[in-house]
């Protein structure tokens, strides 16, 4: 069966989830890319791409505990399956392929 | 630490629109990040958009967090038409509509005499037939007499901002000569639509889902 694709943010998604490890969530997911890129990114981003992520079976998601300044509401835990593990591993040989024999990027020009 | 109250009528928009079980973990996320880093402009930035994929997934009956994305250059396409064909009926503007039609016929004339390359591109039958595709080395203006003119739908480019632009100015000006009353609302609406565009075009400047589009897919082997 044919490895999906993965999207830019797609792919940030997944890192970000590999990077947290156990007990990522959205809160925890939108801080760890924000941090890392220093971009703004919204809730509403992140749930779309970990829906599109959860539909091509490279993460699962389990509800977790509730607390009180999340308003007594549970969070939404997710975490990548080895099917993700390896179209990330895979992406990132591409990426690693692709990236060999570009010269070095100066003033926007190649 | 006693938690800081957000703002109460976004706080009852959300549990308005995203009441269900399935939507528990993204409004306890949005309460949350507001406890976390406050700033009731981003608050109400990450309740407009939740709101949006809610009210547009009710409307689809699927579930909060699916992939589709909200046609908003649909929806304001046929907000404009809409508007459009209703001030053509409501008002006697008709001949105004023919202001852009007769400019529209001067450009294409004038672009057609000065041999300029059509942005619709034109491909002439003469003979035999080209396309722009099947012949992209060779200027489509420097074909022979036409028999045929063909409209190449794939190379269409369509100044669609422009023209909404320029509709918009003529439904205006077409409003406020036939109904006086309106003129007082002119202003503050061209303040609001100045203020909707900019939100707008920040709204799609910060927002990934549109920065994805321009970055690359990677599909493994």
């Amino acid at each position: 069966m044919a490895l999906p694709t993965l999207s830019n943010f797609e792919l940030m998604v997944m890192l970000a989830i590999i990077r947290i490890g156990d007990g990522a969530y959205g809160v925890s997911i939108t801080s760890e890319i924000e941090n890392t890129t220093g971009s703004e990114v919204l809730l509403g981003s992140v749930y779309d791409a970990v829906a599109r992520l959860e539909e091509k079976g490279l993460i699962v998601s389990s509800l977790g505990e509730a607390t009180p300044e999340r308003g007594g509401r549970a969070k939404r835990h997710f975490r990548t399956t080895s099917r993700g593990l390896r179209v990330v591993r895979e992406t990132q040989q591409s990426l690693v392929k692709l990236w060999r024999g570009i010269p070095q990027l100066k003033g926007g020009e190649a | 630490m006693k938690p800081r109250n957000a703002p109460a009528f976004a706080t009852w928009l959300l549990n308005l629109f995203c009441s269900g079980p399935e939507h528990d973990s993204v409004v306890g996320d949005l309460t949350e990040k507001y406890q976390q880093h406050g700033g009731r402009f981003r608050y109400w930035r990450e309740t407009f958009d939740i709101l949006l994929h809610a009210i547009y997934c009710k409307v689809a009956r699927r579930p909060l967090t699916s992939t589709h994305r909200i046609p908003v250059g649909s929806i304001f396409a046929v907000l404009v038409i809409f508007i459009g064909l209703a001030m053509v009926l409501l008002t006697g503007i008709a001949p105004i509509l023919l202001i852009p039609a007769a400019i529209g016929a001067s450009v294409a004339l004038l672009r057609f005499l000065r041999h300029d390359e059509p942005s619709v591109a034109l491909t002439w039958d003469a003979g035999r037939k080209h396309t722009a595709q099947g012949n992209p080395a060779r200027p489509i203006a420097s074909f022979s007499a036409p028999d045929v003119a063909r409209i190449n739908i794939s190379t269409i480019s369509i100044g669609g901002g422009m023209g909404a632009g320029i509709l918009i100015l003529m439904l205006l000006t077409a409003v406020l000569h036939d109904v006086p009353p309106l003129r007082i609302l002119a202003v503050p609406g061209m303040v609001a639509g100045l203020v909707v565009a900019a939100l707008l075009r920040f709204w799609r400047k910060r927002h990934p889902r549109d920065i994805e589009k321009e970055w690359i897919s990677i599909r493994p082997k």
